[in-house]
């Protein structure tokens, strides 16, 4: 046994080189520094919205957009960034703040988007909704 | 002194089996590592740092597992990180079925009809039995021939 935990072990580290590798330079991988993307709780964007025009963008999936999503929220994410994307920007006002969200708390959708759009445009300030829209489905006095 | 035992028929086309599965699941996974993380996200068991970091990783552990299966001198260790990996599979597999998550299983990359979950929990399930068997094989086997 103690063999088999030594060759495993072994196994382990020879499995981290090339995904450290790909972590760093595979083409497709990961946004890995979206830990930047500062995130406001549900009370907290609401009051925002109250007071401030909001870009609300959707980061999940076509279905789940389309099923429902927080009013006025524009669908954006990683699988049609491209196709998407002009609607955001043409809706988008510098200085405007947008919120990204996906579905709970765990996806990781929303720090994705967060983290292109201040990357590629740049977008600021952009924030990540906690909790995503479960969380605002479930907070008592949403704003409709 | 060892003796080198002759490996079960069966055995050995169990981690034949085992190896081509993990081989061509981890190479689809690693091709697309973004695609993986998103999946793995979407069973909502990890946390997104730590969903991140599982989906750059765990596609070469499943290479490595493979390669190690058909390694004489590794067999044993990729026999216990067959288990370990087919084990944590069949957790995140059931735990979705019994949660009710419609999500496709990522286990050989991501697309449309890929991964069906309840078939995909019942692959993982026979994937750890057979690696159950091999690793006592392989570990006990060898023992016993020692003595």
């Amino acid at each position: 046994m103690h063999r088999a935990l030594r060759e495993l072990g072994l196994l382990l580290l020879l499995a981290a080189v090339p995904a450290l590798v790909a972590a760093r330079w595979h083409p497709r991988r990961p946004g890995l520094a979206t830990a930047d993307v500062p995130s406001l709780s549900v009370t907290a964007a609401q009051s925002l919205a109250a007071n401030q025009p909001v870009l609300w963008i959707d980061a999940r999936r076509e279905p789940d957009f389309a099923h429902a999503h927080i009013p006025g929220a524009l669908q954006l994410n990683e699988d049609a960034w491209e196709t998407l994307l002009p609607a955001v920007v043409a809706v988008w006002r510098p200085g405007q703040t947008v919120i990204v969200y996906c579905d709970t708390q765990s996806c990781n959708a929303s720090r994705e988007v967060a983290a292109r759009l201040q990357r590629e445009l740049p977008m600021k300030p952009v924030y990540v909704l906690e909790g995503g829209w479960a969380a605002w489905q479930r907070a008592p006095a949403r704003t409709h | 002194m060892a003796t080198r035992t002759r490996e079960n028929p069966l055995i050995a086309a169990g981690r034949w089996l085992l190896a081509a599965i993990f081989a061509s699941a981890g190479a689809l996974k690693a091709w697309d590592p973004a695609a993986t993380v998103q999946s793995l996200a979407h069973y909502h068991l990890l946390p997104a740092g730590l969903a991140t970091w599982g989906g750059l990783y765990v596609p070469w552990l499943e290479l490595a597992g493979a390669a190690a299966l058909l390694t004489r001198g590794l067999r044993r260790g990729g026999w216990l990180l067959a288990t370990l990996l087919s084990a944590c599979f069949l957790v995140f597999t059931g735990s979705a079925l019994l949660r009710g998550l419609d999500i496709d299983c990522g286990c050989f990359g991501t697309g449309p009809g890929v991964g069906h979950l309840p078939a995909m929990a019942a692959l993982d399930a026979a994937m750890l039995l057979v690696s159950v068997l091999g690793l006592r094989a392989g570990i006990f086997g060898i023992r016993r021939s020692k003595s």
